[in-house]
Order: structure tokens, then C-alpha cells, then sequence
């Protein structure tokens, strides 16, 4: 933590907005990015982003400085997360019997779509995959979905986002785990 | 090691979180068991396809609008506070950095006595403290203002509005009485309070009341430019009481002019009518006025009475 850093906190707990703003506009940008690749949606997004920084702002003078002041913004952002509803279903869901566009210019079921000599792990590399691998998230328990969130998309370190989620880094390897074999379980199902 | 450990290291090492002594015994693995090898290249293809899904840079209009409704919450939220709340951060704020007894006492004791100041005394706006059977309520405060937020000497300032309610009885001649009732007929937001005002005043005053040139200027303000017709009329009535003068015969001519009300014009002629100088003639000015609306006021009473008016004055 930087000296200007420190003073910026000092300021923010003395109730100086401008302090206030200057610090987390350090942090915000990562915010909102874990918050999108959390929860897929920018509404939402922003709604996360909104209540860390309203939690923050709340609770800066319980600040002691005994971690970084990035990790408790961050942890702050994991919790929000975790108990986070969002405010509409928009995850599509991709039908195995939704008729979709062939090559051809001609249709037929998705299922039918998929080459059936591939793989699951080649399954994946096509490039419309990303709708699938939503809703094989949203399929995760929240901790699982956040620490592959945070790990895949954010390329944080295990030994960062056990300290972002107060957990140790076992857990945090288990939840990772569990997540990737359901995700590869989840992204199966649309090969077969 | 059993297979199912290699494949949480082939795992960690594609997400480069494993130490090298362990990485190098995973190679060794790899060689020698084509299961682990196939596992590895799944894996590698599986964390390929997860990577297309990696959501670029937050953009910055993205960015600037979770901002900006950010900064609107905050203010909400802000806004939102009760007067006990903005003091009690304040003074957490404060003295939990300093952690200073000294200055949490100071601050109790100045919070108390201010407190106590305007719980119990007379107040800051003293009306007329000879005021007899004069009852003060409660007094709500509000809009409060942190002046100095640099507490290291033991000082705190802030200011706030303190609002009091305040009954006062008395007759209309007192000062004080008519300070309010003038300040209550141009700045009472609440029409009906004003409308009650003014016929307060038009009933209480005579000939014989010593009203202030500020009840007169209010009464006058009020009939020309109160946007209610009840509010006009009652302060001309209130203005119909008191004796001849220029500036209320100049504000019945302004209001024979320019009120869009006809009942308020037809009273203004006939107050015009009925009022009359010392001197017993009506000046230019008047003169003036009643031609033109003996000729183009679009109400029949007011021109026929206009002219009229002229007539007994042998000018027409």
C-alpha cells in the first residue's frame, strides 16, 4: 500500500467524498470486470458494482489496514457476488431441439449440429460455445462459479482469490476443481 | 500417486499454479501413462474453449455509467441521512481516528448543550419576550452543515436550522403581531393560510390601527400580485380600512389596469369611487386611467362606472 494510498483512506474516513472517489476509482474497473464475467449481464453488473461501493463507503472507517485495500475492496466485490440475485432471467439456454442455420443455409436441430466424432474438449473450441458455457455456469454453486470465474476470467492466483474469499487455499483449489469437472460434465451433454 | 492426484496436478500446472518440484514429477508421469497424457491434451483443448468465452477490458463508457449511477446512489443515499445519523458518523468518524477521550467529551458536551440551548430557551428569533401567554413547542431541526471538520483543537462548528413552533396572542396594533402577519401575506406558500391572513387583517384593521409601513407594503404587494383572487380582494378590503393615501389609491388604479379578475376591478373602481383625497378631486393619473376603461374595458359595470365616475367629476 502506497503512502498516497494511505492518505487517501485516512481522508475517506474522515467523510472526504473527493478522497473517497479518487481511491476507488483505483479498484472500480476490476470491480465491475469481475462483476460482468461474474454474472454476465452490464445491468447487473453495474448493480454489483453499485452495492460494493455503497458497502464501502459504509464501512471504510472499519478499515485497519491489516490486508491490502485492494483485497478488501475485492473481497467485498466476492460478496456481493455470492449473494447476489439478479434482477431478470437472460441466460438463453440453447435447445438440443431449437432449429438453427446449417451451413447449407438450410436448418435443422442444433443437436444435429454438432459433429458427433468430436470430443467434449473439441466441442468447446467452436466459436458460438459461449452461450453454453454460460449456462454451464450458472449451473456451478455460487463459491464455484466465482472462484472459475475469477481464476479463468480474471486470471487471478488461487493464493489471491482464497484471500478475496477468506478461504484457504485447499478450499479454493476444491471448488475450482469441482467447477471444471461440471463445466466439462455440462459441456458433454451438448456433444452427445 | 494415484491417477486422479495427476490429474489435479495437470490441472493446477495448466493454470500455472504448481510448484516446480511437482511439475517435473508430472512430466515424468506424462511420460510413461498414456491416460494422463490424454487427460492433459483434453484439458488443454476444454481451457482453450473456456478462454473464447474471457470478456474483453471493461470499456469506458461501461465503466462510466456504473459510475455515474454510482455517484447518483451515493447522493441518494447521503440525502437520506437523519440529522442523528450525520452526527453520529461525524463524531464516530472523528474520534475514532484521534481516539481521544478529551475530544469525545468536548464534542458530548457541546452536542448536549446545544441541544439543551434549544430544547428549553426562548429561542434565537426572539419575537417580543413581553408577549403575555406565549407558548413555544418543539422545535425540529434540520439541514445541518459540518463548518470545520478539522477537530485537532477540541472545536467542533457546524450550523443548522432550527425550526420552532410558536404561538403569539395580542392585539393588531402590536409590532411584533404585524411583522408576522406581513411576513405570512407574501411568503406563506400555503394559499389558504395566506387568504386567512389577509381577512385577519381586514377585519381587524380601522381607521384608528397603527399599522406599519410593512403590513401596508405587504397588503399592497399582495392585492396586486397575488396569483389567488380571494387573497387580492381580502387585502384590498384590509387597504379599504385604513385612511386615504397615494400609494393605495396608485395600487387600486394598478389593479383596475392590469386584474384579469373583473369582480377585482369592479371593486377597485368603486373603492376609487368611494375613496377620496383630502384635496376632494382626483388627480391625472386617475383621470387617465378611467377614460381608458370607460372606453375599452371589456366589462360593462366597470365602463359604465368609469364614466360615471368622470361624469361626477364633470370631465367627460
Amino acid at each position: 500500500m502506497t503512502t498516497e494510498e494511505n492518505n487517501l483512506i485516512i481522508a475517506a474516513q474522515n467523510g472526504d467524498k473527493a478522497s473517497f472517489e479518487r481511491l476507488i476509482y483505483c479498484y472500480d474497473k476490476k470491480v465491475l470486470a469481475i462483476a460482468y464475467s461474474y454474472i454476465n449481464n452490464r445491468e447487473d453488473a453495474k448493480d454489483i458494482y453499485q452495492e460494493v461501493f455503497i458497502r464501502v463507503f459504509k464501512s471504510i472507517e472499519k478499515f485497519q489496514f491489516k490486508s491490502e485495500f485492494s483485497t478488501w475492496i475485492y473481497r467485498i466485490t466476492a460478496n456481493v457476488c455470492l449473494t447476489y440475485r439478479a434482477r431478470r432471467k437472460k441466460y438463453s439456454y440453447a435447445s438440443l431441439d431449437e432449429y438453427v442455420e446449417d451451413e447449407d443455409g438450410g436448418e435443422k436441430p442444433f443437436s444435429e449440429n454438432i459433429p458427433s466424432d468430436l470430443n467434449t474438449d473439441q466441442v468447446i473450441l467452436n466459436s458460438d460455445i459461449k452461450s453454453n458455457i454460460d449456462a454451464g455456469l450458472n449451473k456451478l454453486s455460487p463459491q464455484q462459479k466465482l472462484v472459475f470465474t475469477l481464476k479463468h476470467f480474471q486470471e487471478l492466483k488461487l493464493k489471491e482469490i482464497a484471500a478475496i474469499m477468506n478461504c484457504t487455499e485447499g478450499t479454493i483449489k476444491n471448488y475450482l476443481f469441482m467447477a471444471t469437472q461440471r463445466m466439462r460434465e455440462h459441456l458433454k451433454d451438448f456433444a452427445a | 500417486m494415484e491417477h486422479y492426484k495427476y490429474k489435479e496436478l495437470i490441472q493446477l500446472a495448466l493454470l500455472d499454479e504448481l510448484a516446480d518440484n511437482e511439475l517435473d514429477k508430472l512430466h515424468k508421469h506424462l511420460i510413461e501413462c498414456n491416460e494422463c497424457q490424454l487427460e492433459y491434451d483434453n484439458l488443454t483443448k476444454f481451457y482453450s474453449g473456456i478462454n473464447q468465452k474471457k470478456i474483453d477490458d471493461v470499456d469506458d463508457d461501461f465503466l462510466s455509467e456504473a459510475r455515474q449511477q454510482f455517484k447518483d446512489r451515493l447522493n441518494f443515499e447521503l440525502s437520506s441521512q437523519s440529522f442523528i445519523q450525520k452526527l453520529t458518523d461525524f463524531s464516530r468518524r472523528n474520534f475514532r481516528i484521534h481516539r481521544s477521550p478529551i475530544l469525545a467529551g468536548a464534542f458530548s458536551l457541546v452536542v448536549g448543550i446545544s441541544i439543551g440551548y434549544f430544547a428549553f430557551s426562548s429561542g434565537k428569533y426572539s419575537i417580543n419576550n413581553s408577549f403575555q401567554n406565549n407558548n413555544e413547542g418543539n422545535q425540529r431541526i434540520t439541514n445541518v452543515r459540518i463548518l470545520n471538520k478539522d477537530t485537532s483543537n477540541g472545536q467542533i462548528e457546524f450550523s443548522f436550522d432550527a425550526i420552532k413552533e410558536i404561538t403569539l396572542k395580542g392585539e393588531i396594533n402590536n409590532p411584533a403581531i404585524q411583522k408576522i402577519l406581513a411576513e405570512a401575506l407574501v411568503n406563506e406558500s400555503n394559499p389558504g393560510t395566506r387568504i386567512q391572513t389577509a381577512s385577519l387583517l381586514s377585519n381587524q384593521i380601522t381607521d384608528n390601527s397603527k399599522i406599519s409601513p410593512k403590513v401596508k407594503t405587504s397588503l399592497i404587494t399582495a392585492m396586486k400580485y397575488d396569483n389567488n383572487p380571494a387573497v387580492r380582494m381580502e387585502a384590498m378590503k384590509a387597504l379599504l380600512n385604513l385612511p386615504y393615501s397615494n400609494d393605495v389609491n396608485e395600487a387600486l388604479l394598478f389593479v383596475l389596469q392590469h386584474d384579469k379578475n373583473s369582480g377585482m376591478r369592479v371593486t377597485a373602481i368603486n373603492a376609487l369611487a368611494s375613496i377620496k383625497p383630502v384635496t376632494g378631486s382626483i388627480n391625472q393619473e386617475t383621470i387617465k386611467v378611467l377614460n381608458q376603461k370607460a372606453k375599452d374595458d371589456i366589462n360593462q359595470y366597470v365602463r359604465i362606472r368609469a364614466a360615471s365616475l368622470l361624469k361626477e367629476e364633470n370631465i367627460q
